[in-house]
């Protein structure tokens, strides 16, 4: 285990690591040099409302890094940082990475921070979120030109088509999300309610639409509206948890 | 300032680049991704053999395969081209980037789908990504001392109830922001899934996939209208 944790903590994995986030700072800087072109040349946000959008995801981009980063520190324990860094951090999704790195381990018998897991293991389980990652990499790159063409000929053919798919897909996906986190249930037996995370959840639901109502009175509100939701909710949820503890 | 209007620009210039950009930084980075595991399989020697790797992947493959080709079809209504490319690329899409995208537009209220919107989801996720970084840079750093001198209760209500709070607070702006009879299709589409027999595991993917076919049904009535009245228009 301490000779895996060298090796995976050392500076060539270090080297690679770095530069596979190098390639996604890059990539974002580009987007946002050739969008602040377009932006400016016609127009589309003014700079007040520039600054807004900066600070609005500066200030909520905070809550969702802090949960990344609590399962960093957990795989960060188990695969080293390099991995974690280029795996979690960028790439991959937080939860994704652990079950990867898990079934890796699993493959070669191997257990995730115990003396089980060798540098043949490690290696099993690199390779699983490499490839499992993958497919997401690929589908983004072969698809998107063609959903990029499908959009601008119903855009032109039925534009409410578009509208109705940007809209009905997050409210369905994120509300499937709720049901899942709330409820735990095989079909429509042995159902069981959270009452902790569904605390947390209508405290979050509910701040945020008080929050709408007051930014309507006070904008920065607005922008500091899913920080202080977050809040609420982690606030609820804490003391629903121990009140049913 | 310029001869050519905003749809030409955006149709001939914008799009193609951000393609260009797009691919080309996906490319490199799946051939990066790839030099890890080969550098630990080829140089030190531990290649584990195709069957552990073949085991370890399909075991996963097996609930997320299905999620490679959905999500990005699924999630490209919100993202847009460029929102596509760097969700993908940098990861954390549910539970960081769609948040801060829909916020980002609720703050200068943009309407789904205008040019404002997409150009503030551009801005929301470069930051969003540097802010990411920032975090974890901090973390490989300083290491979990971070979290020690966090009081106990609040490492524990962050740890336990980001998620939920999130995907409330996230809800509740998807939904505001939609027209009305949209949003509740929206929620119609979740409770049929959450009513199915289908496992948890593939909930999300099943509420994309219905969600789409059912703004395609509910729609079709205007699909027609409109054809009907420019019958030369798209052609």
């Amino acid at each position: 285990m301490e000779d895996v944790l060298s090796i995976a903590n050392g500076p060539v994995m270090w080297l690679f690591s770095t530069c596979i986030v190098a390639v996604v700072v890059v990539q974002a800087f580009l987007y946002l040099r050739m969008t602040l072109a377009f932006s400016d040349r016609y127009e589309i946000l003014t700079p007040d409302e520039r600054t807004t959008v900066y600070k609005t995801a500066a200030i909520n981009s905070i809550g969702p890094a802090i949960a990344i980063f609590f399962v960093a520190v957990s795989l960060i324990a188990m695969v080293g940082g390099p991995v974690t860094l280029m795996r979690v951090g960028v790439i991959g999704s937080a939860v994704f990475e652990f079950v990867a790195a898990d079934s890796g381990a699993k493959a070669v018998g191997a257990q995730l921070g115990t003396d089980s897991y060798t540098l043949q293991a490690f290696t099993t389980s690199v390779w699983v979120m490499t490839l499992g990652g993958m497919g997401w990499l690929l589908s983004t790159f072969f698809l998107t030109k063609n959903l990029g063409k499908a959009q601008d000929r119903l855009n032109a053919t039925n534009p409410a088509l578009i509208k109705a798919m940007a809209t009905v897909t997050p409210v369905a996906i994120f509300a499937t999300l709720i049901a899942n986190t709330a409820v735990d249930k095989q079909w429509l037996s042995n159902v069981t309610i959270a009452n902790d995370d569904l605390s947390a959840i209508a405290a979050g639901a509910v701040a945020m639409v008080a929050l709408n109502v007051l930014g309507a009175r006070w904008a920065w509100l607005r922008e500091w509206s899913v920080g202080l939701s977050l809040v609420a909710g982690m606030t609820a949820g804490y003391f629903a948890g121990i009140a049913t503890a | 300032m310029s001869d050519t209007s905003l749809d030409t620009y955006y149709a001939s210039r914008f799009v193609p680049l951000a393609h260009r950009v797009g691919r080309g930084t996906l490319l490199v980075a799946m051939i990066l991704c790839l030099v890890p595991p080969l550098y630990l399989s080829l140089v030190l020697g531990a290649y584990p053999g195709v069957g552990p790797v073949l085991n370890g992947f399909l075991s996963i493959a097996a609930f997320v395969g299905i999620m490679w080709l959905i999500e990005p079809v699924s999630y490209f209504p919100m993202l847009g081209v460029c929102g596509s490319y760097m969700s993908f690329l940098s990861g954390n899409i549910g539970n960081m980037r769609v948040p801060v995208v829909i916020s980002c537009q609720t703050a200068i209220a943009a309407e789904t789908g205008s040019k404002k919107a997409e150009v503030a989801a551009v801005i929301g996720i470069a930051v969003s990504v540097l802010v990411n970084l920032v975090f974890l840079l901090a973390l490989v750093l300083v290491g979990s001392a971070l979290i020690d001198v966090m009081p106990a209760a609040v490492a524990l209500a962050v740890k336990e109830y980001t998620l939920p709070a999130l995907y409330g607070a996230v809800c509740v702006m998807f939904f505001n922001s939609a027209p009305r009879k949209f949003a509740l299709t929206g929620v119609a589409v979740a409770a049929a899934i959450f009513l199915s027999p289908l496992p948890e595991m593939f909930g999300t993917t099943a509420a994309g996939v219905l969600a789409l076919l059912t703004s395609v049904a509910v729609t079709w009535r205007h699909r027609a209208r409109f054809g009907s009245q420019q019958p030369a228009g798209s052609s």
